[in-house]
């Protein structure tokens, strides 16, 4: 009678740690998607605002169509991409795309004093620091989630039905790399 | 160069006391007094122990008073420091914010009132405490006292006091601490849980019922929640009624942390004044 109620204890607490562990996951894995469309939300705000920079540009720098061409198709081509690594490297690209544009305002002093253009890149910055903002979150989202999912005895709940996610890297691996100090 | 803290120069006072004529009179004829009356009233274990009591406690005077000095003299090196003033009277502020007008009795150490960085606002920093008394449930005993301390920078920033009717933000305490005081229970608030797992893990989040949650997110942007989960002070803060309350718990005694704290409460300063800004240009089109 005694070894039915341990064995019945058990597994009632058994039981309890299934729901409890898959409840967790599902409020790791929602976070997760939502930091994302945190980023999301930044990365189309970044969009929004490319034709009024490309057409501001485009009034003092007639010259420079290819780097203009380039900045469109670049955006063009991120608001196509889906999600993950694809989404990663157009955004990639979009942003040495837009490296172009300041280049190309270097060589442009009335340009660079225009209050328009100065406005625009003033936005354009401060949505590349709430973009990388968004995206340590996410990424810090992602650990927190695939670390949940992956540790001992967890991976026993986590099965096939939770897998674990990619994090999301915006700048290009020349950035990412150590530099070189030669003495 | 000022005290770097609140300890520093504690031990060169305590030496200047202890060298003092007047103390070491006070020792020698304290100590011979207490012999003598030991010997006379007590016995040979009195006469031992008396002079050692009175030696022991002008040593301890002597700490307490070089500790007060040194603690006065940081203080007024913080002052000199940021440019600020003493002020006076804090208790016009306890009806501000719920921690201000927390437990039984409250107290104020080193106020000071100055400019907020470059933010044309104005800061009122102090050591505060709060008190709770524990009754005592026998005839004879006496009320226990629990003391809490924290290190306020007070802000008045009445621009987003509509925008944010009540935003409570502190780091997560743990089961235990639960238990203990907590000056926002019984109040009606929300707890919101923000888009970072390092954030939800640090802190707790509570809010006004009324609270615009869309608004709110909008003031705690994805800048804000990393700079605020990674920063080393983890800035708690209490915004109500138009009163921006950016605190730590404990007496901050360095001026290093001093400075984090006023920059803490400017960047979230400058948080309500932007929000509250751009709330204004959509509402006027």
């Amino acid at each position: 009678m005694n070894a039915i109620l341990v064995l019945t204890a058990l597994l009632v607490l058994a039981g309890l740690w299934i729901v409890v562990t898959n409840n967790a996951f599902i409020r790791a894995r929602n976070k997760v998607d939502e930091a994302w469309s945190g980023i999301d939300v930044q990365l189309k705000r970044r969009h929004d605002l490319i034709p009024n920079l490309v057409e501001t540009v485009k009034g003092y720098a007639e010259h420079e169509s290819a780097t203009l061409a380039a900045v469109t198709q670049a955006r063009a081509v991120a608001m196509g991409a889906g999600s993950g690594e694809a989404r990663a490297d157009a955004e990639r690209h979009l942003t040495s795309a837009l490296d172009g544009i300041r280049v190309v305002a270097e060589q442009y002093p009335e340009l660079r004093a225009s209050e328009n253009f100065q406005r625009l890149m003033a936005e354009l910055s401060e949505l590349e620091d709430q973009i990388q903002a968004s995206r340590r979150i996410y990424n810090g989202n992602v650990n927190a989630y695939n670390t949940k999912i992956q540790i001992f005895p967890n991976s026993l709940v986590a099965g096939s039905k939770f897998t674990p996610r990619e994090l999301f890297q915006l700048d290009s691996p020349a950035e990412r790399a150590v530099p070189a100090i030669a003495f | 160069m000022g005290p770097a803290n609140a300890n520093s120069g504690r031990s060169e006072w305590f030496r200047a006391h202890m060298g003092r004529p007047a103390t070491i009179t006070g020792i020698v004829l304290g100590a011979s007094v207490a012999l003598l009356a030991g010997a006379a009233y007590g016995g040979p274990l009195y006469a031992l122990l008396a002079p050692v009591a009175v030696v022991v406690a002008i040593v301890a005077g002597a700490w307490w008073l070089a500790d007060k000095k040194a603690e006065d003299a940081f203080w007024k090196h913080v002052a000199d420091s940021l440019g600020y003033q003493p002020f006076f009277d804090p208790t016009a502020l306890e009806t501000t914010t719920p921690l201000l007008h927390a437990g039984d009795r409250r107290s104020w150490r080193h106020e000071l009132m100055g400019p907020l960085g470059d933010s044309g606002l104005t800061a009122r920093i102090a050591q505060y405490r709060y008190d709770v008394r524990h009754e005592s449930h026998s005839d004879k005993g006496t009320d226990r006292w629990e003391s809490f301390r924290f290190t306020i920078c007070l802000i008045e920033l009445a621009e987003g006091m509509q925008l944010f009717p009540g935003v409570y933000l502190r780091e997560r305490r743990g089961l235990m601490s639960r238990f203990g005081d907590d000056w926002l229970r019984g109040r009606r608030l929300s707890e919101v849980e923000l888009e970072s797992t390092a954030f939800n893990d640090a802190y707790e989040l509570q809010v006004a019922p009324e609270q615009d949650h869309g608004r709110l997110r909008e003031l705690f942007d994805p800048k804000t929640i990393v700079w605020l989960a990674e920063h080393p002070l983890k800035p708690h803060i209490e915004y109500r009624a138009g009163f921006l309350v950016v605190y730590v718990p404990g007496y901050i005694e360095d001026l290093g942390r001093v400075v984090w704290l006023l920059e803490a409460a400017e960047r979230i300063a400058e948080r309500v004044v932007e929000e509250t800004g751009e709330a204004q240009a959509v509402a006027r089109g």
